[in-house]
């Protein structure tokens, strides 16, 4: 007999009574003749004792083979039961008196997040809307820094905008509330089960009566398996017309679902029995109990299987599963015969039926009053808003994974149940992901050469805070489905002409070859020159192919001039050009040659993007965050990640190259961004590698920052500037995303603004046609007035010449 | 006639020197102290001291420094966190007092006041670097708050005395 497999004994197998062996005997060993009674005798002892033997081997085999299933059935009860699905959530959204409701995320957020909307005073997971008020009775969520009872939030309403809030338990009036996270990806191991686990006293006694009056009404008093109900089920089967019952317990259910397969044989069927059998002789009823209320299968969403109740009560009714009412409790324990035929988001009647079967049994078996059936009968169903597909920011997740694949390994985050919560702005990434993937798009159908070779025209888009650090975007790609290649954190590009802003920040701590101290209007020439090392040739040439003769820094950077830039990093020094892009967190392998000034080595789009948070927070870094918390099971934090900052350039010359940044908008390279209606006081610079295979744009005001990029994998050049191909999609972005007033730069205390006239560099005159109010680092300022106007100029008509 | 007048307007404006000062809003008086911390007053200053200004060019303008988010919705909401994170921190319950000027910073990054108390708590902690940043930080955003002035420039000796 073999006990894994249940095969019945082979017959000739050892210990098996063969007639064809006994009774064997000689006869004519001794010579003495025995009576046929004596010898009927003793063949019944032989078969006695044969058969005791066989029975006592049986027994012993049987034993082991309950030993074998107790030890299986132990080794799985008392280690990890089930594995728990990690999870990744957004930042949360806050509200506060004040704030604009349509330009926020809480219209959206409530229908992601499962809340419904109602017209009656709104119960857990629900909100009213009227309009003067807005009231949305908030979730229960366990937050990283405790457990948040919900409570219905009231807001009121002039127009869009919340003019006052308070408590509507309470009555307390409020400064700030928040709505939950997101939950944006769940991390399954093979099994695919999304389940979130309760313990017993958590679970409503209304939900455990209804599954056991359907499902196993005898299961406090049966040992494991209920033969009357095998029987009952048995003879209802013949029936025909009548609906298929099952005969197993919960215990076998649980057995079935946790430690076997699903195949329908009659051996797995008497394992079932018998593991059932050995399970309920070693463990308490409510512990069985328990372990079926987090196994049990409900439902599948995507490809995840929903299992236990708890994750059921989430995904049906968008509550915790101690907030379900009586109606709930049965149409949950009625899904379990068939999740997807009696599903309510599909077929609204048979779950109602069956619902009203599940009561109908409860009061039979009086386990609910009259009264409490009639009213859970005539309550509406109404299920929680189904959250949508988790693909919001899946290159977002990857990176994340990535991070926590490193510390905390696979096998913790399929099954431990950790929870993640990180800084992704919902927001701000639907609205990035719109504008790339509709920029790209845009591109293709105004340039249409740039869909004609294989390999599709790709970007990236990155959004920062630049005062904490928070990544609150992030778009890998145009499309995760085809490629999941992040090119935000993976890619290597030459970022070109962005890389410029780092010359003139080395620039504007240095000392010029006279002494002095360079500032925005000293001159630079553009004049060609050709550089000889190694015995090679080096000659740096401006887009416009032309040449513009001596220029101000800001001329040369507004309009990006590559022969003035690369003039203005030899004078400085390569080797300081190098240790300013180390300081803004450049990490990158950089040599100190000349056209490293123009951007030819290699980066990743994150990278570039966090060295110009930098400047856009007033020289300070604040190192780039994904993760804020990780949580396990328990509610432990594993994990806090805090904003970190630092000093890394003067605050003075971050200040200089922000308005040489800004002039960029007015004057240079990033003009077309006004033409498409973007107004606010930012700065940007765009990019482009010289063989036109990158294009890039970063902009930023001191509160948000976002670059682009866009290109092609293979390498093939675009053929357009980064004011065309970039420089639309970050526009588009910001109109969407910040359409209100940016702050302005800060300015150092030692900053001033003089009027300078453009055209010689110098201190304006009233004559002056044109005045710009440049700003200096006091005592840097020039001191001559302008050359060319008022009155140092030549007089000619009368010949005074005016001091 | 016409040479005179221009000459004498030249003159006048060669001679004139423009100087403006921000009036500046102090609505939460001094910042918090707690026991065991310096007092705030009496400490050196470390702030860099401008030298004297040449001779005002004509046109001068000083750079506008007013904390245009001050009456902002979110600042004030980012206020009721700075206030929660301050009774935690005079409490000494440094872990949630961070927690909450963190995300009184998520809420508003230009709440210089929870930069302030980032820095207190950074150098309570001995994080000399990361406490140099925060100060930095709560220095620019909270110029021409006279109650801050002073802690400031303690925290900043502090800071530079252990770095």
């Amino acid at each position: 007999m073999t006990p894994r497999s249940g095969r019945p004994p082979r017959r000739g197998a050892r210990g098996d009574p063969s007639p064809a062996r006994s009774g064997t005997r000689s006869t004519g060993s001794g010579g003495s003749t025995t009576s046929r009674g004596s010898r009927g005798g003793r063949r019944w002892r032989r078969g006695a004792v044969v058969g005791l033997a066989a029975l006592g081997l049986l027994a012993v085999l049987l034993t082991v083979y309950a030993l074998s299933l107790e030890r299986e059935i132990t080794a799985k009860w008392q280690g990890r039961k089930w594995n728990i699905p990690s999870r990744i959530y957004s930042d949360v959204e806050p509200i506060y008196p004040g704030l604009n409701l349509a330009r926020s995320e809480i219209p959206i957020k409530l229908e992601s997040l499962g809340y419904r909307r109602v017209s009656a005073t709104p119960r857990p997971g629900q909100y009213s809307r009227s309009r003067d008020r807005l009231t949305i009775h908030l979730h229960e969520f366990d937050y990283p820094d405790g457990a948040f009872r919900g409570f219905p939030l009231e807001l009121s309403l002039a127009g869009n905008r919340v003019t006052a809030m308070r408590d509507g338990r309470s009555g307390r009036d409020l400064s700030l509330a928040r709505l939950e996270p997101e939950m944006i990806a769940s991390i399954f191991d093979e099994h695919m089960e999304d389940r979130t686990p309760v313990a017993l006293r958590q679970v409503p006694r209304d939900l455990a009566d209804a599954i056991l009056a359907v499902e196993d009404k005898r299961f406090f008093t049966h040992r494991g398996v209920d033969p009357v109900r095998i029987a009952g089920a048995a003879f209802a089967n013949l029936k025909p017309g009548e609906e298929l019952q099952g005969g197993s317990t919960l215990t076998q259910q649980l057995v079935k679902n946790y430690y076997l397969t699903h195949e329908r044989t009659l051996s797995r069927k008497l394992k079932e029995a018998q593991m059932a059998l050995v399970l309920e002789a070693k463990y308490r009823k409510r512990d069985i109990l328990e372990a079926y209320l987090n196994e049990i299968y409900l439902g599948q969403q995507g490809s995840s299987s929903i299992a236990g109740v708890g994750e059921a009560a989430k995904y049906y009714f968008s509550k915790d599963v101690g907030q379900l009412t009586l109606g709930e409790c049965a149409l949950l324990a009625g899904l379990i015969r068939n999740p997807g035929f009696y599903n309510p988001y599909t077929h609204g009647a048979r779950a109602e039926a069956r619902r009203d079967l599940v009561l109908r049994l409860m009061l039979e078996q009086e386990r609910i009053t009259r009264a409490e059936h009639d009213a859970a009968r005539k309550e509406p169903i109404e299920v929680g808003g189904r959250r949508p597909e988790l693909n919001t920011a899946p290159y977002f997740v990857d990176f994340v994974l990535e991070q926590l694949e490193e510390q905390y390994g696979q096998d913790a985050l399929t099954s431990e149940g950790l929870r993640i919560f990180t800084t992704l702005d919902m927001r701000a990434q639907r609205q990035a992901r719109e504008a790339l993937v509709k920029g790209l798009d845009h591109l293709e159908e105004g340039y249409p050469s740039l869909r004609k070779t294989a390999g599709q025209l790709e970007g990236a888009f990155v959004v920062i805070d630049p005062q904490t650090g928070y990544v609150k975007a992030l778009v890998g790609g145009r499309d995760y489905g085809r490629s999941q290649f992040n090119r935000v954190t993976q890619a290597r590009r030459q970022p070109g002409s962005t890389f410029k802003p780092f010359v003139y920040l080395t620039a504007f701590q240095s000392k010029t070859p006279e002494g002095g101290r360079y500032t925005t209007v000293t001159g630079i020439s553009d004049d060609p020159f050709t550089l000889t090392s190694g015995g090679r040739n080096w000659t740096p040439e401006n887009y416009d192919k032309q040449t513009h003769g001596t220029v101000t820094l800001r001329t040369a950077l507004e309009k990006s001039y590559n022969v003035a830039t690369a003039r203005l990093a030899l004078q400085v020094g390569l080797k300081r050009v190098v240790a300013t892009a180390r300081a803004v967190g450049i990490t990158s392998p950089l040599k100190a040659l000349p056209s490293l000034a123009l951007g030819a080595f290699e980066v990743r789009p994150l990278e570039m993007a966090a060295a110009f948070t930098t400047l856009a927070n007033g020289g300070i870094r604040a190192e780039p965050l994904t993760i804020v918390q990780v949580v396990d099971s328990e509610g432990r934090t594993l994990e806090k990640r805090e904003i970190k900052m630092k000093r890394v350039v003067d605050a003075e010359a971050t200040y200089l190259v922000n308005s040489l940044l800004q002039g960029t908008f007015e004057r240079g390279t990033a003009a077309p961004a006004r033409r498409m209606g973007y107004s606010q006081h930012a700065a940007g610079k765009t990019g482009t590698t010289s063989d036109y295979k990158d294009t890039w744009f970063v902009g930023y005001t001191p509160e948000l920052l976002a670059l682009t990029w866009v290109g092609f994998d293979s390498n093939r050049p675009v053929g357009l500037t980064g004011d065309r191909a970039a420089l639309p999609i970050w526009t588009r972005f910001m109109l969407a995303y910040a359409p209100g007033v940016a702050p302005e730069f800060n300015a150092p205390e030692d900053i001033l603004l003089v009027g300078i006239d453009p055209a010689s560099g110098y201190l304006s005159t009233p004559d002056c046609p044109v005045v710009r109010y440049e700003p200096f680092v006091i005592g840097t300022e020039p001191t001559e007035v302008c050359p060319l106007h008022g009155y140092l100029a030549p007089q000619e008509e009368d010949g005074w010449w005016i001091f | 006639m016409v040479d005179l007048l221009r000459t004498a307007s030249l003159t006048a404006l060669a001679v004139a020197a423009l100087t403006s000062c921000s009036a500046f809003r102090d609505k939460d008086g001094r910042p918090e102290t707690r026991a065991g911390a310096p007092a705030a007053s009496g400490g050196r200053r470390t702030e860099r001291t401008a030298t004297a200004a040449p001779p005002a060019p004509a046109d001068v303008r000083t750079p506008e420094r007013t904390d245009t988010g001050a009456e902002s919705p979110k600042r004030h909401a980012s206020e009721s966190l700075v206030e929660e994170g301050k009774g935690y921190w005079i409490a000494g319950r440094d872990r949630e007092a961070r927690e909450r000027f963190e995300q009184a910073l998520v809420l508003d990054g230009s709440n210089g006041v929870a930069y302030y108390y980032l820095a207190e708590i950074a150098v309570d902690a001995g994080r000399w670097d990361e406490a140099a940043g925060y100060r930095d930080r709560a220095a620019a955003l909270l110029r021409g708050r006279e109650t801050y002035r002073e802690p400031l420039a303690e925290l900043a000796r502090r800071i530079a005395e252990r770095r």
